[in-house]
């Protein structure tokens, strides 16, 4: 309704003020939560209780720091309305994923005295679903509540704060749309309900329906309890952190590696598939076009990879197939978890890994990637393209399914294919000189930080950490992260002139 | 309630965003693809681009599931087909909005003031003619004493009158509990600087300020002329022979008036001229100064400018305002330009997606309530809302009810008759009650006539 009085203007630090303080709240809420998961684990297991304790000190030591910061931020937009345009979303998003990353990294460094460069590191790593760590040896150095912590860092970042922020506050109108579309994961999200909220609730749901019960199917299967919860936070997040120096390899489990290859595919599949197949039944996932190419390409390049160890007689058939599927979703759906050190691999499934790592799940999941939405729509116009060469007068629409991709969907989706490769490439260039590393690592460090997959080649492989890096170029890789999780857009808005500019 | 709105146009875009505030489950449909962009940019509703009377179209946006389809296209045809197609398909109800006059031969029961409203016609729930909804409300200004805009309610026995005072005003500066109003009259609401309050006794009243006046149909011309010394319109000057134009003609030379119409086409003059007994048609443009002398606007105690152009409109309202007309009113499509008609001076601005759009949210409100408008530019709403057994508003006498800021009871409507609301008023449950509430206090407002939690 039109007001004939104009609403006053309220700048964009007091608008998100508002959003920032309930965020540090929410932090708070959950960091506390962590540090009673941590009582979880079971001290007949190695886990000490006394350490286990400590740890949930500083936990609560942590929420109480967060949660106090919250006040001047509350207080500063107090009576401030919500109204949230174009602008004030990208730069609310924006925000809150860079405090998330700066107040998610005080359990780090109060609970595991790391500095704050390695803290940032660590906490920008899990909730970007990245999973690259800087630790060596986590399982002594870490107690429980951390632990948690650890991996819940890839669960709040994975469907993204922000929907969580959208699901449970009213009152935001148009203006969750707005949020929601700057955190979005890949183009066309929507399709839920016609109400940004109840979408929000309905992804939430869905979410939360699937983590409990890969925590239930990894009880089943022998998995400890804070094991099984922490693992699914992680798994569903398609983050990547463990609670053991080896990754899940240490489990040495057929049947937990089948449980949590499972759901890394699941967590890499559009969560409104699994909406929609409520109502109109399973076929939905056959019916979706890049479903059916999520599973080719799974399938493929397993095939492809398991014979290619087989020829090599480096694997038995069973050890094959194990590894390489496990492997291949792992990278494919961003999670990097590891039970093969993929880097002793052949060159041939080396490479078919680096393309995976391009890929990515598919849009509206957790993972992080290009999105295999975005891979589709830039090999129809290459195709497209070609056939232009020699049918200039061609006029046909790029096509999805049945339906024309709208133009503007095509052109960003092409700039955000260049924009992909120009961060890896200028990320590469900052870290290479920064530190003396050679030009695998350099090149895999910044794929696998923009690609939100976490471990590499190099120097960086599943063997290996990121703790060697130096403050700065731990600092560069953290910011490619969040570039990747945001993708692009909505942080590279902020460096526009324009933008500030009104 | 899940809601699917046919058009993005002025009333179909306004419609959803309506329902959209108010966090209904809305699916907006247009053909055009750059106003669907914009209408999801704004608000928090599913889109759909296609053809809104495409049967698959309809199927797409599951209208079967639907409570409420409304179709606003500016195609008639589409909105009568669309409507028709989506019941048959299963939805609850629906609506469709015209805005030409032929359909309007399928009333039975012609000239009973509600021709705009038409309920069950092909089988759709209710068809809203926008123009002559606006023909209606500009007949209701025209039958009045100097009101600037009049709303009738509980079965046209209450109106609600707006009224500008003017400099020799007779009620400037006097407390309102020392004015002698007649009997069964009461001040609702007051606009001043743009901003809306209910007045308590104490309160004066100044030049300039926009005054809500409740009252019996038969008491109102005595109150209307206490604050403005108006009289019901004799001489009527109409400029544009359209749907509106032909509608508020009629009507006005039934009851006696001497109308008279310009319109730019002879084509269109002489046609009206052999349909339209009792009316006087001018050839001519309503912009053209001279015609405009040649035909004594300046002495027509009314000039309604309804042409389908809000600037022929604008301009030829304010000549007529320049020759002396005392009340001038006009039709205006664009919203935004309802502010600036006041700004220029003009005293009544009517607008077709104003009217037609609170007909139908009316509709598509829960049946608790019967009646709404929007007034003072979405800066009040009134309602009627029936007080359910042991709501708040049934525990006394008015005088011994502590209101809500920002609500005014305006009327009682009971088994005995209509009465405007007073201190000793007693509302019973089942009674129907005309509240008036400011902006964002109708929720408030309606909890008075709910049963409490105690």
């Amino acid at each position: 309704m039109s007001s004939i009085t104009a609403s006053k203007q309220y700048s964009l630090a007091r608008i998100t003020a508002r959003p920032l303080g309930l965020l540090l709240l929410v932090l708070a809420f959950s960091i506390a939560v962590c540090g009673v998961l941590g009582f979880l684990a079971d001290p007949d297991l190695g886990w000490d209780p006394a350490q286990t304790q400590q740890g949930f000190e500083h936990m609560l030591y942590a929420a109480g720091i967060t949660a106090i910061s919250a006040v001047p931020f509350l207080m500063a937009s107090w009576r401030v309305p919500v109204h949230l345009g174009r602008r004030e979303a990208l730069f609310v998003v924006s925000s809150i994923w860079i405090a998330m990353g700066i107040f998610g990294a005080i359990p780090f460094v109060v609970g595991a005295q790391m500095s704050w460069a390695d803290a940032t590191f660590e906490a920008f790593s899990g909730l970007t679903t990245t999973g690259g760590t800087v630790l060596g040896d986590i399982e002594g150095r870490l107690s429980a509540p951390v632990h948690a912590w650890r991996m819940a860092t890839h669960w709040l970042g994975g469907l993204g704060i922000v929907v969580l922020f959208v699901a449970l506050l009213p009152g935001l109108g148009a203006g969750g749309k707005r949020l929601f579309q700057s955190e979005a994961a890949g183009p066309q999200t929507g399709g839920i309900s016609p109400r940004i909220r109840d979408t929000a609730k309905g992804l939430l749901w869905i979410y939360l329906s699937l983590t409990t019960l890969q925590v239930v199917a990894l009880k089943l299967v022998g998995m400890p309890l804070f094991e099984a919860v922490t693992h699914a936070l992680s798994t569903m997040g398609t983050g990547g952190f463990s609670t053991k120096n080896g990754s899940i390899a240490e489990f040495d489990s057929m049947a937990i590696e089948m449980v949590i290859l499972l759901f890394m595919l699941l967590a890499g599949t559009n969560f409104s598939l699994f909406h929609r197949a409520k109502e109109e039944g399973l076929s939905v996932f056959w019916k979706s076009q890049e479903f059916r190419f999520y599973l080719l390409l799974f399938g493929g390049t397993t095939t492809i990879i398991a014979a290619d160890m087989l020829f090599s007689a480096t694997h038995g058939v069973g050890a094959a197939f194990r590894f390489a599927s496990f492997q291949v979703a792992a990278i494919m759906t961003t999670t990097g978890f590891g039970t093969a050190d993929f880097e002793q691999w052949s060159t041939v499934s080396r490479c078919l890994l680096l393309v995976l790592f391009f890929c990515g799940g598919m849009a509206g999941s957790t993972a992080g990637g290009m999105k295999l939405i975005r891979i589709m729509i830039i090999l129809k116009v290459v195709v497209h393209e070609i056939r232009l060469g020699f049918r200039p007068n061609l006029v046909a629409p790029i096509r999805l399914g049945a339906h024309p991709v709208p133009e503007g969907i095509v052109r960003s989706t092409l700039a955000y294919a260049l924009i992909f490769m120009g961060t890896v490439v200028a990320g590469a260039v900052a870290v290479a000189a920064l530190d003396p590393v050679d030009l695998t690592t350099a090149l895999m460090a910044s794929l696998a930080c923009v690609a939100n997959v976490g471990p590499g080649l190099g120097a960086v492989g599943p063997t290996d950490n990121y703790g060697f890096f130096s403050d700065g170029a731990k600092m560069v890789l953290s910011f490619c992260m969040l570039l990747g999780r945001l993708e692009f857009f909505s942080l590279l808005s902020l460096f526009v002139p324009a933008f500030w500019r009104r | 309630m899940k809601v699917v709105v046919i058009g993005m146009g002025e009333v179909g875009g306004y419609i959803t965003e309506v329902l959209a505030a108010e966090r209904h489950d809305v699916l907006a449909i247009d053909i055009c693809q750059a106003r669907i962009d914009q209408i999801s940019e704004r608000m928090d509703v599913a889109t759909l681009r296609g053809y809104g009377a495409n049967p698959r179209v309809l199927q797409a946006a599951k209208v079967e599931q639907a409570d409420l389809v409304v179709c606003a296209t500016d195609s008639d045809e589409v909105n009568l087909i669309a409507a028709l197609a989506a019941k048959q398909m299963g939805a609850t109800r629906t609506v469709a909005r015209v805005q030409s006059g032929e359909y309007e031969a399928m009333v039975e029961g012609e000239g009973e003031g509600e021709e705009g409203l038409q309920f069950g016609m092909f089988g759709i729930d209710m068809v809203v003619n926008s123009h002559i909804l606006v023909a209606d409300e500009m007949f209701d200004i025209a039958r009045s004493h100097g009101a600037i805009d009049v709303h009738m309610f509980a079965d046209e026995k209450v109106v609600l009158a707006e009224v500008e005072l003017p400099a020799d005003s007779a009620v400037l500066g006097v407390p309102l509990q020392a004015l002698s109003l007649p009997e069964q009259t009461r001040v609702g609401a007051v606009i001043r600087k743009d901003r809306m309050f209910v007045p308590d006794g104490s309160d004066t009243l100044e030049v300039g300020d926009r005054v809500y006046l409740f009252g019996l149909v038969g008491q109102m011309e005595a109150v209307e002329d206490l604050f403005v010394h108006g009289r019901t319109a004799q001489r009527v000057v109409i400029f544009g022979g359209n749907v509106v134009g032909e509608h508020l003609s009629s009507r006005l030379a039934k009851v006696g008036v001497d109308v008279t119409i310009i319109e730019p086409s002879f084509e269109k003059a002489e046609a009206l001229a052999s349909s339209l007994a009792g009316v006087n048609l001018v050839h001519g443009d309503g912009t053209d100064f001279e015609k405009l002398t040649e035909e004594g606007v300046g002495r027509a105690d009314l000039y309604c400018a309804v042409t389908d152009d809000d600037e022929n409109n604008m301009m030829s309202a304010l000549l007529a305002k320049r020759l002396g007309t005392p009340r001038v009113c006009s039709v205006v499509y664009r919203h935004a330009y309802i502010e600036i008609y006041r700004q220029l001076g003009l005293d009544m601005a009517v607008s077709p997606r104003q009217v037609a759009a609170d007909h139908i949210l009316r509709y598509a409100r829960p049946a608790q309530i019967e009646n709404l408008v929007h007034l003072g530019d979405g800066h009040a709403e009134v309602i009627e809302v029936v007080a359910a057994l042991g709501s708040p508003i049934t525990s006394g006498p008015l005088s011994d009810i502590k209101l809500p800021a920002g609500v005014s009871i305006g009327a009682v409507s009971s088994a005995h008759g209509v009465c405007i609301a007073c201190g000793n008023t007693v509302v019973e449950a089942g009674d129907t009650v005309v509240v008036l509430a400011l902006e964002g206090r109708h929720n408030v407002a309606e909890k008075l006539f709910k049963r409490g939690m105690f």
